[in-house]
């Protein structure tokens, strides 16, 4: 007997064929999406890790304390190549280096500045360093114009970095940051995060992400140095674009954007429009789907803890571990 | 690394062979003692094995779209809890019930969402306004039956499937088909 209701063998009724090509639209066929830091062997699991991290930031913090409260602690100048000079005078030999002190480095010298025990600086050729404060918790400079590659060991917000464009702050722990004379620039994250703050624009990028610094516009948007230049030349339209520009640029970014890109995306939200930040949700969760409990309506509303959520659901690491990737310096 | 096993279920639609429940039973035993121990390969099978269960089940109750998400969130909560199951052979007794306590947070955290609109009908549904209209008729039916046409028409399990997963009879399940279709015809042409 013909039972294709049950076992799907035979020829089936019109009306159950009919019902299982109209519904078979709503099939199950998502992936499962396993969250960070889930099914970790023993060693690797939370309590473990989270003890591990505890007693490694225990330690760091006891020395950088312990630092800290000898005052302010003398940084070194030190000639790599070409002719370096500090306070106009060329650096031959390793010279203190004191706040009000100016670095330059002409177009084939470089010079390294040891960062008064939390790691160094290169000032790349064609460069102009000033030394601004040194405070013991809080490590100034200004980065005139020029190149430098910072790689820093210390806690978030510990060292800052002025530009005629605006401030970088490390947040642990390598990144290269260039400023043009006309103050074009960018950032280029190597390892950790930075944030760069023009007045009240602000970005936050991780590592293998850059972000592009326009005179008058402040920071762009963080995209990954891995993107597509098709989906990085419509980010930028979008971030310095006139604004009759800014839709059809943005509709680039979607129609370019990869799995990759989606931190970008999420960081597009925080400027955009109720219409922007709904096409920028459908086209991200098409790509990365959100943690289940994050909604279309709550990213809409722009609920924090959703966004945080899915940025972290990302797996780019956590800004706050510092301890953690200052060991990717080496 | 747990070594993959051919789903027994899967058998039935391949080789038009009924499941060995016993076999069916310690292929699963040992994927669920694996994913206990840390094997996301292994958790991964049973998501394979089981996202359609669970997401019918999910249809029968909640609307559409938010189905998908909430068999993400049933298989959070599974993976984080999986170490705590002590017998290994009532994982899924232990699933469905994850499954019928999400949809019931669902509901109290969303009370006015019981009327189910169906407002994110698949693109490839067609017409959209039928299929909508057939989802919507069987979600009317008494539950058994309302589950397991939501198992067979809309995730495409046989019956044989649809008992050796759910846990119920090759027979019952046979019996729910015929007497919910019969409900769904008359319902769709009264």
């Amino acid at each position: 007997m013909n039972d294709y209701l049950f076992n799907k063998v035979g020829e089936g009724e019109p009306e159950v064929v009919r019902l299982e090509n109209l519904l078979g639209g709503y099939r199950q066929q998502r992936p499962f999406v396993f969250p960070p830091a889930a099914m970790k062997p023993w060693f690797a699991r939370t309590w473990f890790r989270a003890a591990m991290a505890g007693a490694a930031a225990a330690i760091v913090l006891a020395l950088i304390f312990a630092s800290a409260a000898q005052g302010p602690s003398e940084w070194i100048a030190r000639r790599d190549s070409g002719d370096p000079h500090l306070n106009s005078i060329p650096v031959t030999r390793p010279e203190v280096f004191r706040p009000g002190s100016i670095v330059t480095t002409d177009g084939s010298s470089e010079l390294e500045l040891k960062a008064a025990g939390h790691g160094r600086i290169r000032v790349l050729p064609g460069s102009e360093v000033r030394f601004t404060e040194n405070s013991g918790r809080h490590q100034r400079l200004e980065l005139r114009h020029g190149t430098i590659e910072a790689s820093l060991y210390a806690p978030p917000f510990m060292f800052s970095f002025d530009t005629p464009s605006g401030t970088a702050y490390d947040i642990g722990c390598a990144f290269r940051l260039r400023i043009e004379e006309d103050g074009r620039g960018r950032v280029d994250v190597l390892s950790g995060w930075v944030q760069f703050e023009a007045g009240e624009a602000q970005e936050l990028a991780p590592a293998g992400a850059q972000i592009e610094i326009e005179p008058g516009y402040g920071p762009g948007t963080a995209v990954f140095r891995t993107s597509g230049a098709g989906f990085r030349k419509a980010v930028h339209d979008v971030d310095f674009g006139g604004p009759g520009e800014r839709l059809e640029a943005l509709r680039r970014v979607l129609a370019n954007a990869r799995a990759n890109d989606v931190y970008t995306l999420l960081r597009l939200m925080r400027g955009a429009t109720a219409e922007e930040r709904g096409m920028l949700f459908d086209r991200a969760s098409q790509l990365k789907p959100p943690p289940a409990w994050v909604t279309r309506d709550g990213i809409m509303r722009r609920e924090e803890a959703m966004m945080d959520a899915w940025t972290t659901s990302l797996g780019l690491g956590d800004a706050k571990r510092w301890w953690v990737h200052w060991k990717d310096r080496f | 690394m747990t070594e993959r096993v051919i789903d027994p279920a899967a058998l039935v639609l391949l080789q038009g062979l009924e499941p060995d429940a016993e076999q069916l039973r310690e292929d699963e035993a040992a994927l669920v003692r694996a994913a206990r121990a840390g094997n996301r390969g292994a958790f991964g099978d049973l998501y394979e094995r089981y996202a359609r269960v669970v997401h019918g089940i999910m249809l029968a109750h909640a609307p559409a779209q938010v189905a998908d998400d909430l068999v993400q969130d049933v298989f959070e909560r599974a993976l984080s809890n999986i170490g705590g199951l002590r017998d290994v052979n009532t994982f899924a007794g232990w699933l469905i019930a994850i499954t019928r306590n999400r949809v019931r947070d669902h509901f109290r955290r969303n009370m006015a969402s019981e009327e189910l609109p169906e407002v994110a009908v698949p693109a490839n549904a067609q017409p959209r306004a039928e299929a909508a209209a057939a989802l919507e008729a069987i979600r009317r039916l008494p539950e058994a039956y309302r589950e397991t046409l939501m198992l067979r028409l809309v995730e495409g399990m046989t019956g044989p499937e649809i008992a050796a997963r759910v846990g119920i009879t090759p027979d019952s399940v046979r019996v729910n088909l015929h007497r919910g279709m019969k409900m769904l015809r008359e319902a769709l042409n009264p």
